[in-house]
């Protein structure tokens, strides 16, 4: 099941997009040059990786201040797999479905993530704790295949494995 | 740091650079810090030989995070420098064991064992 | 026994990356020393041309020519672009170098930069890559300090600068002209072909792109001179090429090899032979654009030229093993899939085209399919590829027509038998359980997800094949090898 959320709703904390501004501020774009536009992924990027994702008022603030139509900015996010205009799950899991991945058994790894936590790749669980995406090639191809929870990679994953990993993002929640 | 203006300066950072090298004694352990050994465990590893470093079941030796060597099946690898410019490519380390085996490795200047994947991994194309 | 002979890969694993003097205590920024302070970029350039170096990502053009010809362009302003968005899946060879020698590929950048005139680079770097740009980055710092980077390095009047632009998750963004969409913050969508990146590139100006493989090549070259490296590989392909090998091999990694290697060499002397003792099937190389290619030709000398010749291609690097139990109509679907997926959607051949070779070969795997789907298959290919735009559309059929070429049977054994001999396409194997060897231990009972086992303790047990949902849960449960497909 995914969650529907209107992004219209979301609040956007003021500290973050007081860091996102410093952000831009140092980049010292040059707003009157068509080349603003290429500081526009990087700072997509560094958005996502403040807010989680980049609902629709935040593209609305980057296309002011970038000065960029609010329809480019969105056309670049909805063609770029990485940006995402709708929330993940505090836990992504991210399973990879590279060539080498896929031969190894990546796919069966995939539904089994899907089976246990009851939502496709793509969606995020109701409690908002977990998404799954399926994942093109991360590098690793040597511990295919290749499991990615956050940041941490794991390797040589088999599908018994899959409950252990979950637990691991409990414990992990336990700590923070 | 000192600027680099041309090949005379150059060749004094580089010659400096080399004549410490030779006066280190130490032997080096290099352990392989790319995605892969990351994923395999290679932090545990790091973490495993530091404490043996600290606590002196290690001596002298100096701890380095390099890149891959590309044995991602056996990952984590180390490679082992010994102060007589030799060497040897350990893998599939356990970091229970790793300070035991590198211990073993480092006095013994052995060349051989399970944990060997290859010798004095050098390359001469640098070396003229 | 074949030797690596390591020239891209020198210094991965044996220096610490995020420290510039272990770099230069292996002659680090030597050539750069060289290039600027004793040659002129002629020179060099013709160097470059001698040693016949050809492009590490794919498309093995020539790149002293390539140098040669972004020079000559006339403006006020050039680019030298690293591409290291390694799209290939299960490729990782770029990766390697930027995590273990970040210098090296600086070093050849900057010296790009004095051949063809220009003082900005770019290294255009997958974003799912963190620890490769961080360590990019750090060595950007470090070169600054030294002077190897920044305005008139080395007291010439030459000054040059380099940034990193990140990638964003998109397959396309390999391709050159979509690349630099992409730095440009646009869309990735390819443009055609004339004008070159050399004419017309990054902000409509001349723009130097080369892959990151490419460039870890350029100091050994000035350092030991175009002979030298004309010492390694074939005729028309010198030097060394690294491959990644994974999938079904034993030694999963990274080698590298001189060119002319033969495949056999690569995959069961360096590689250590297939996994668990399976049978060898073939090899996929070029990534979604290529082919793969079957014991027959395991002694083909890897170039170039004799990769085309078997309907395969170098591609960047990426060697996916594959064994008895791939089958290879998926392997086909797989590729396809991903071209599918990555499409840019910009023009029909690939966006439509590429949708209807997906639901054929769905069909086939399904067992759908009628008699002239493989003539239809073929048609279609070949229409794909000569009326894409770009080269991820017109290099989307070959894994399709590579499979179909040299697994002709398969292909037909699924059509015409509704058989995977590989056990792979579910819709067409069925489960059961050979009564000589159950001794009705009822684990595969209490395993079934759709619990379709049927059978008392200490008997024989039964697959209801109407509830079956062909999950292979019996199968991988089964102690005693009772349960097998056909
Ligand atoms: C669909 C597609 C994807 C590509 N992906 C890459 C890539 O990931 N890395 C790369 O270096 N070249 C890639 N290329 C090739 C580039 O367009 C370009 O030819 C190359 O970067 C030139 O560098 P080289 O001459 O050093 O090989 C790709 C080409 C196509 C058509
Ligand atoms: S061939 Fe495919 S990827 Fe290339 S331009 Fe056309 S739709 Fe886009
Ligand atoms: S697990 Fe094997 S032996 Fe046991 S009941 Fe099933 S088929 Fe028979
Ligand atoms: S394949 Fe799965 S669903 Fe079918 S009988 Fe075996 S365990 Fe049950
Ligand atoms: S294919 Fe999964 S990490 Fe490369």
């Amino acid at each position: 099941m995914a969650t529907e959320t209107d992004t219209r709703e979301i609040h956007i904390p003021a500290n973050l997009l007081d860091e996102l501004d410093r952000y831009i501020g140092d980049l010292k774009i040059d707003l009157n040059s068509e080349r603003r536009k290429g500081y526009l992924i990087q700072i997509l990027h560094k958005a996502q990786s403040l807010f989680g994702f980049l609902p629709e008022p935040l593209q609305i603030i980057i296309s002011q201040k970038l000065n960029i139509s609010h329809a480019e900015i969105s056309g670049v996010i909805s063609f770029y797999n990485y940006f995402t205009a709708t929330p993940k799950g505090r836990y992504r899991i991210s399973v990879c479905m590279g060539t080498a991945c896929f031969v190894k058994g990546g796919e069966k790894l995939l539904e089994e993530f899907e089976k246990f936590l009851e939502i496709k790749a793509g969606e995020v669980t109701p409690d908002g704790k977990y998404s799954i995406d399926a994942l093109r090639c991360i590098g690793a191809c040597g511990l295919a295949p290749v499991v990615m929870i956050n940041d941490k990679i794991y390797g040589n994953v088999t599908v018994k494995q899959v409950g252990d990993i979950i637990e691991d993002c409990l414990l992990m929640e336990a700590e923070a | 740091m000192k600027k680099i203006t041309d090949m005379k300066s150059y060749l004094e950072v580089k010659n400096e650079l080399s004549e410490i090298k030779k006066q280190n004694t130490n032997s080096k352990i290099l352990i392989g810090y790319g995605t892969c050994g990351i994923a395999a465990g290679a932090g545990e590893i790091y973490e495993a030989l530091e404490e043996s470093i600290i606590s002196g079941e290690i001596l002298n030796c100096e701890l380095v995070k390099v890149g891959c060597v590309g044995y991602c099946h056996a990952e984590p690898t180390i490679e082992l420098q010994y102060p007589d410019g030799t060497s040897v490519l350990l893998g599939n380390l356990h970091p229970h064991t790793v300070p035991e085996v590198v211990a073993g490795y480092l006095s013994n200047f052995k060349k051989k064992g399970k944990h060997v994947l290859e010798k004095n991994v050098t390359c001469d194309v640098t070396k003229v | 026994m074949i030797e690596q002979v390591r020239i891209v890969l020198r210094n991965s694993g044996l220096i610490n990356p995020e420290d510039i003097d272990d770099y230069i205590s292996v002659r680090g920024y030597e050539a750069l020393v060289k290039c600027l302070t004793e040659s002129s970029p002629e020179d060099i350039i013709q160097t470059v041309k001698a040693s016949g170096l050809r492009g590490r990502g794919g498309g093995g053009f020539p790149t002293g020519i390539k140098w040669e010809v972004t020079a000559a362009s006339e403006s006020d302003e050039k680019f030298v672009i690293c591409n290291a968005d390694e799209g290939d899946p299960g490729a990782f060879m770029d990766r390697a170098v930027l995590e273990g020698d970040p210098h090296s590929v600086m070093e050849a950048m900057t010296i790009a930069g004095y051949c063809i005139g220009s003082s900005k680079g770019i290294i255009y770097i997958r974003a799912e890559y963190p620890l490769a740009i961080e360590r990019l980055n750090t060595a950007i710092a470090q070169s600054y300090e030294y002077g190897f980077l920044g305005e008139n390095i080395f007291g010439t009047d030459f000054s040059f600068d380099i940034e990193l632009k990140f990638g964003a998750g998109a397959f396309v963004c390999g391709e050159e002209t979509s690349l630099i969409k992409s730095v440009e913050g646009k869309r990735g969508e390819p443009v055609v072909k004339p004008p070159y990146p050399a004419e017309s590139g990054l902000w409509g100006k001349p723009t130097l792109v080369n892959n990151v493989e490419t460039y870890a090549n350029i100091s050994p070259i000035i350092l030991n001179g175009a002979q030298w490296f004309r010492s390694f590989g074939d005729e028309k392909s010198p030097g060394t090429k690294v491959f990644a090998l994974a999938g079904k091999v034993n030694k999963v990694g990274l080698v590298e090899v001189p060119m002319g290697t033969t495949l056999r060499q690569v995959i069961f002397e360096v590689g250590g032979g297939i996994k668990n003792g399976k049978e060898f099937k073939a090899v996929q190389t070029g990534g979604p654009s290529g082919g793969c290619i079957t014991s027959e030709n395991l002694d083909t000398p890897i170039t170039y030229d004799n990769l085309k010749a078997i309907d395969s291609m170098m591609g960047s690097g990426g060697m996916i093993v594959l064994d008895e139990d791939d089958c290879m109509v998926n392997v086909a679907k797989f590729y396809l899939e991903f071209s599918l997926d990555e499409s840019c959607g910009k023009c029909t051949p690939c966006r439509i085209g590429n949708t209807r070779l997906w639901e054929m070969l769905d069909d086939i795997t399904k067992g759908r399919a009628d008699d002239n789907t493989m003539e239809k298959l073929e048609v279609l290919c070949n229409t794909i590829k000569k009326s894409a735009l770009c080269g991820l559309g017109q290099a989307s059929p070959n894994p399709v027509l590579s499979t179909m070429k040299y697994f002709r049977d398969e292909y037909l054994e699924h059509i015409n038998d509704k058989k995977c001999r590989a056990g792979v396409c579910k819709a067409l194997i069925d489960y059961a359980i050979n009564p000589d060897k159950c001794i009705g231990c009822t684990l595969c009972a209490r395993n079934c997800p759709v619990m379709c086992i049927h059978g008392e303790p200490k008997k024989t047990h039964v697959i209801d094949q109407d509830k079956c949902i062909k999950c292979g849960s019996c199968l991988s449960s089964c102690k005693f090898g009772a349960v097998y497909y056909s």
